[in-house]
């Protein structure tokens, strides 16, 4: 039932998304069938064309038939080109639905396991299985062959009552073949994937490119083999198995077509013969039984696909069932960013029992510019990102120009902070629609203010360069250094109140550091900043520093009063760093 | 040795015997008559019964006989059900073999390869042959086994046929020709757009795997990204959409010269038995007899010529394989370096030059240093110097292009590679954690384990594992252990370096070891790590300097190779390059200190 529910709503679904698909499936339905019952009849026609023992007008007739033939085939050539080009539509636009429900998720979702999880053997499933035309496929040729049966069945029930009782009772055999076999095919695909996961884990392991080096000086690598080959074993023995216990279950409903076939010939058969029927009678009457019993098999081999990519689309549609973002009905709107202030904010993340940011509280005003200073796993990210309303505190209130940031409406909000990650991403298209997706701001001399200006200009095509050679041939490769400097440009041009840049100078070495440091807080000049760093020489050029020892703030001063508190986390992580550059 | 679609094919039916599969033989023939039988008698299946009907009107006879057809057919489709399934887990595995023998070869391969985009561009394209069942490797299997059947059948269904009227056979594989020849150029239309459809494809995916790259979702929600994206998205779907309209448009139009060719064959068909029939030159029940044998026959004569089209594809792909199997060079096996493993030794670069496979610029030129057994080093140097690449040359992962590398006075080039290695601890840049034990992260197959706790407890993880429920048993990742535990970057790379120390080479090489770490954290690993690789060569690469305090001797890079060589004082006093790069990532520390002198 739960099976039926899912599948009627992802029809819905994609029915709303795109009816044009939905319209020729049906059509390319009704062809299909109404060529197999035209089939069936081909034969008896002739016959009793024959029959009529006039040559001139079988002549006729047969060349209709020919004709009739062809058109259908013209009608299932023309079916399979509009198919085949609205199955393309139809597969972009679930893969866009699915693009733009990821890009809606609330963010915390996305360092959820659990999502990442889901996600991954949704897309799996659509892109690698082609899960998404198969079920349509299937689902067209379930009802083809079921509209054939019911034409098939009213040609029969014209001659006799007893042979469709016959043929109605094998087809209730059958399904119970197919329903014993789908469990078991649901049984198996459930089980496989998993195994199927943990074998492509290993399987890109010992194929990847960057691991092999590691793998090539340490024994891990024996270890990680032994594994591809075992999980390899155990999914090539299990589908062996599967081949073998599937093709039984074909067994049963071939033995079972058989006996309904003996039967029907055997009652048709006497029939004829006792009552002198006309053998043309005889012969639909054969073809339509055996393309009856043709169809019902058809459908026993058709549900394996069907149930197999219902199998595939279930992880999609609990995808697409996953709650997004609440609509966040706040309507004020952020001009900019004067003041920050974390009122006794608690945090940790979802699902997880440490404790990130302790009852933590601050004020940060107008064009201020801080550091946060920390040791690993201080809870330095974390503050950025409830800054950037990524995630919500669990425990008190983050306040923007005295006001609760949730009361802002989202957009305005966000448009007033840039911040460059730890794990910034740029995107294959073009230099500057990386840096300013709104094609309004003068993004050159951005780019010669933080110095990548000329390296830029130097390209063939300049700003016009798309990032990386994904996405085209002609795309250039930048180096670490560069993209991080088109990541710090593309921060800069949004033109907020709130710069946020963490660990954003890990890639350079310490001449480029240097320089962008000292080129920051002439570009950040009147606004806000804020910056994270294990490079401690970094704080000196911040107003104040706010130093977090495991979610607590130990202080919040300027670098000179901190260097006067010799027992400090920060006089210590300075004091460390410093030394090893005494003259 | 190159491979044509024969030999590629002989080699694929090889493979069945090589994987001890050779029952697999045996099934395709029996196969072949079991399956080619099938619509034979299903032809003959109503002639018979109107046999019966008309002429001996024995309803006792009648049964008989249908009984007789009826279990026979069954019987074929039974055992065709059974050997269709036995062969494809059979041609599964066979495949699954291949997948095997991909892996062991890139693991043994030169290492130049793997870091060379056109070897990496080659695999790709050819083990595009073994990666799904539905094309290459494997459905060579299934095609040969479906023209088997098909070409059985249509010996019988051709006797059948001729016996009534030659014309017949002719005009149905005339009709074949044709439906072949249009195949053929729908496939030939296909390849030339190929290219096109490719490229709209692959910018219409780039978007599809951006989004759903949960590692994009920051940048995307702080960006306001959402509809922008969404908005190229539609647009290079749009554009990918028209490529696809004009191929199926043009394979439409080719479709319909099929229709005609079908046209003819059908209506000469059905005249000449109609006008037989009426002419009393055959009876009612070889009507039935031929004209469902030329729709037989005609399905299957197609089906026998879409999967000699398949199989030819599909041997094309194989061919590209097994090409690339057999040209892949391997590395080769040599001397084996005769003295203890575990003792520092000296390393010399003599002239040596170096330049990436299939790249034009030399990333070394010329180079030329010694370190010394047992001596503690610091490669230092500006953002693309090569420092990385030293570090793969002393691993014996490249060779130089030009010039030698001496280890303990012998060239690395006479010395195994893969015996070599044992020498060598090192922690590459990009080092991983895998979804393994802690423990066999860190020693590898069968450790020991008291060795790799010692080795663990040596790096300061001791406290953070042993307070795991499981402890140094405990599975890293969640990949294949649900219960797994993420590290933080600062853990995995202590625990890379554990794994470095385990390993106990001669050299112990760091690549920007603490890149990830904070400044009490990297301190604390420079001083134990100095204990822990007194008897070794160390070699320490970083941009930051604060490594070199420990090092005995500092070899200073920038683009333009080695700049400078001494210890830390010495260059300091040399008040070049290396001093100019101290004193801009020094500056503020040392004007602090400067202040709080005078405070």
């Amino acid at each position: 039932m739960k099976i039926i529910k899912m599948l009627l709503s992802f029809i819905k679904l994609s029915f709303k998304e795109y009816h044009t698909y939905f319209v020729v499936l049906i059509f390319n339905t009704l062809v299909l069938s109404a060529q197999t019952i035209f089939a069936a009849y081909t034969l008896s026609l002739i016959i009793s064309l024959i029959e009529t023992n006039n040559f001139s007008s079988s002549l006729n007739y047969a060349i209709l038939i020919v004709f009739v033939e062809v058109l259908l085939l013209f009608l299932k050539l023309l079916c399979q080109k509009l198919l085949s080009k609205h199955q393309a539509i139809m597969e972009v636009k679930i893969d866009q639905l699915l693009a733009r429900k990821i890009m809606e998720l609330p963010f915390s979702y996305l360092e959820d396991p659990k999502y990442l999880e889901l996600e991954k053997s949704a897309s799996f499933s659509i892109n690698n299985m082609g899960a998404i035309i198969g079920i349509f496929n299937s689902i067209s040729t379930l009802f083809s062959n079921i509209i054939t049966l019911f034409g098939l069945l009213i040609i029969i029930l014209s001659f006799d009552y007893l042979i469709p009782l016959i043929l109605f009772g094998g087809t209730i055999l059958t399904c119970v073949v197919i329903l014993l076999s789908m469990k078991f095919q649901i049984k198996f695909y459930q089980n496989l994937l998993p195994i199927n996961y943990k074998y492509g884990y290993y399987f890109n392991t010992v194929i990847s490119p960057v691991k092999i080096k590691e793998l090539k000086m340490y024994s891990i690598y024996e270890i990680l083999y032994q594994n591809f080959c075992v999980y390899g074993r155990t999914v090539t023995k299990s589908f062996v198995k599967y081949y073998i216990k599937t093709s039984l279950f074909y067994t049963l409903s071939v033995i079972l077509r058989y006996i309904q076939l003996a039967i029907v010939y055997a009652l048709m058969g006497i029939k004829t013969i006792t009552e002198k029927l006309p053998i043309s009678q005889f012969t639909l009457l054969a073809q339509t039984a055996l393309s009856f019993t043709t169809t019902v098999q058809s459908i026993v081999e058709s549900s394996t696909n069907f149930f197999r990519n219902v199998e595939y689309i279930k992880p999609f549609m609990e995808f697409m069932a996953v709650d997004t973002d609440k609509k966040n009905l706040a309507t004020k709107l952020l001009q900019s960013i004067k003041k920050i202030e974390f009122k006794d904010v608690t945090f940790k993340y979802p699902n997880t029992d440490k404790i990130v940011l302790n009852h933590v509280s601050f004020i940060l005003y107008d064009s201020e510019k801080i550091s946060i200073v920390g040791l690993n796993g201080a809870g330095k990210t974390t503050i950025v990102k409830l800054l950037c309303k990524l995630y919500e505190p669990c425990e008190g209130t983050i306040l923007v120009n005295d006001i609760p940031i949730d009361e802002y409406e989202n957009e305005s909000y966000i448009r007033q902070i840039g911040a460059v990650f730890q794990d910034y991403k740029l995107f294959a298209y073009s230099i500057k629609d990386n840096i300013d997706p709104t094609g309004q701001i003068d993004v050159k001399t951005i780019c010669n203010d933080i110095g990548i200006g000329t390296a830029i200009e130097a390209l063939p095509k300049q700003y016009n360069s798309l990032i990386g050679k994904y996405y085209d041939e002609s795309g250039v490769e930048l180096s670490g250094g560069q993209l991080q400097k088109i990541a710090i440009a593309r921060a800069l041009a949004k033109k907020g109140s709130l710069l946020i840049l963490d660990e954003p100078t890990s890639a350079l070495d310490p001449i480029a550091e240097a320089e962008i440091y000292e080129n920051f807080n002439h570009l950040s000049k009147d606004k806000m900043a804020i910056y994270i760093s294990h490079r401690m020489s970094s704080s000196i050029f911040c107003d104040k520093i706010l130093v977090l020892d495991n979610g607590i703030i130990t202080d919040f001063d300027t670098h000179k009063n901190l260097m006067l508190k010799k027992d400090s986390l920060y006089y210590k992580l300075f004091m460390t760093q410093s030394k090893n550059y005494k003259l | 040795m190159k491979y044509g679609l024969w030999k590629t094919f002989i080699t694929q039916i090889k493979r069945i015997n090589e994987a001890k599969l050779s029952g697999t033989y045996l099934l395709y023939f029996v196969n072949a008559i079991v399956s080619g039988l099938i619509p034979v008698i299903s032809v003959f299946f109503i002639k018979i019964i109107v046999d019966e009907i008309t002429i001996s009107n024995s309803i006792e006879q009648f049964i008989w006989k249908m009984l007789i057809l009826i279990l026979l057919s069954a019987l074929c489709l039974v055992l065709k059900s059974i050997f269709e399934g036995i062969l494809a887990g059979n041609f599964f595995t066979l495949r699954q073999k291949e997948f095997e023998r991909v892996i062991r070869l890139y693991y043994s391969t030169k290492y130049d390869n793997i870091e060379d985009s056109l070897f990496q561009d080659t695999m790709e394209s050819a083990t595009k042959a073994v990666d799904g069942d539905d094309r290459g490797f494997q459905k060579t299997y299934t095609n040969f086994k479906l023209i088997l059947n098909s070409l059985f059948s249509i010996i019988l269904f051709s006797i059948i046929l001729a016996n009534f009227h030659i014309a017949l056979v002719f005009v149905c594989l005339f009709s074949t020709i044709i439906s072949i020849i249009i195949n053929k150029k729908i496939a030939d239309y296909h390849k030339k757009r190929q290219k096109d459809l490719g490229h709209a494809y692959r910018q219409k995916q780039y978007y599809n795997q951006t989004t759903s790259d949960f590692a994009y979702g920051k940048d995307i929600r702080i960006f306001s990204l959402k509809e922008f994206i969404m908005k190229k998205y539609q647009d290079k779907s749009l554009s990918y959409i028209k490529v696809l309209s004009d191929l199926l448009n043009k394979e439409f139009k080719y479709g319909l010269f099929g229709l005609i060719t079908l046209l003819i064959q059908d209506s000469v068909a059905y005249i000449l038995v109609i006008y037989s029939a009426i002419q009393k030159q055959i009876t009612l029940s070889e009507v039935t007899l031929y004209i469902s044998s030329i729709v037989t026959f005609t399905t299957i004569l197609r089906t026998l010529s879409d999967n000699m089209i398949d199989l030819i594809k599909n041997l094309k792909l194989t061919i590209g394989y097994f090409d690339f199997l057999d040209s892949t060079n391997l590395e080769e096996k040599l001397a084996f370096y005769n003295a203890d493993y575990h003792e520092g030794v000296s390393i010399e670069f003599r002239n040596v030059w170096f330049k990436y496979p299939n790249t034009e610029k030399y990333v070394l030129k010329d180079l030329n240093f010694k370190i010394n057994a047992k001596e503690k080093i610091a490669i230092v140097g500006t953002n693309g110097a090569g420092k990385t690449t030293i570090v793969k040359l002393i691993c014996g992962l490249f060779e130089p292009t030009r010039g030698q590398i001496f280890i303990n006075g012998i060239d690395l080039k006479t010395l195994d590679k893969k015996d070599y290695q044992k020498l060598i601890s090192t922690v590459f840049q990009d080092y991983d954690i895998y979804a393994l034990s802690i423990l066999e992260n860190v020693g590898g197959i069968k450790y020991d384990r008291q060795k790799a706790i010692s080795c663990i407890e040596n790096v300061g993880l001791k406290e953070t594992i042993e307070s795991l429920p499981k402890g140094y048993d405990t599975n890293l990742l969640k990949v294949i252990d649900e219960q797994g535990i993420d590290l933080s970057g600062g853990q995995k790379q202590k625990l890379a370096i554990a794994r470095a120390l385990y390993k106990n080479g001669g050299i112990v090489i760091l690549d920007e070891p603490t890149s990830a770490l904070d400044a009490l954290a990297e301190a604390s690993i420079y001083q134990q790590f100095a204990g822990l690789v007194e008897n070794k060569t160390a070699i320490y690469i970083s941009h930051r300097l604060s490594s070199t305090k420990f090092c005995d001797r500092i070899l200073f890079f920038n683009q333009n190779g080695l700049q400078e060589e001494g210890s830390h004082e010495d260059l300091m006093n040399q008040k070049q390059e290396y001093y100019h790069m101290f004193m801009v990532q020094g500056k503020y520390y040392q004007e602090r200190e400067d202040e709080d002198e005078n405070n």
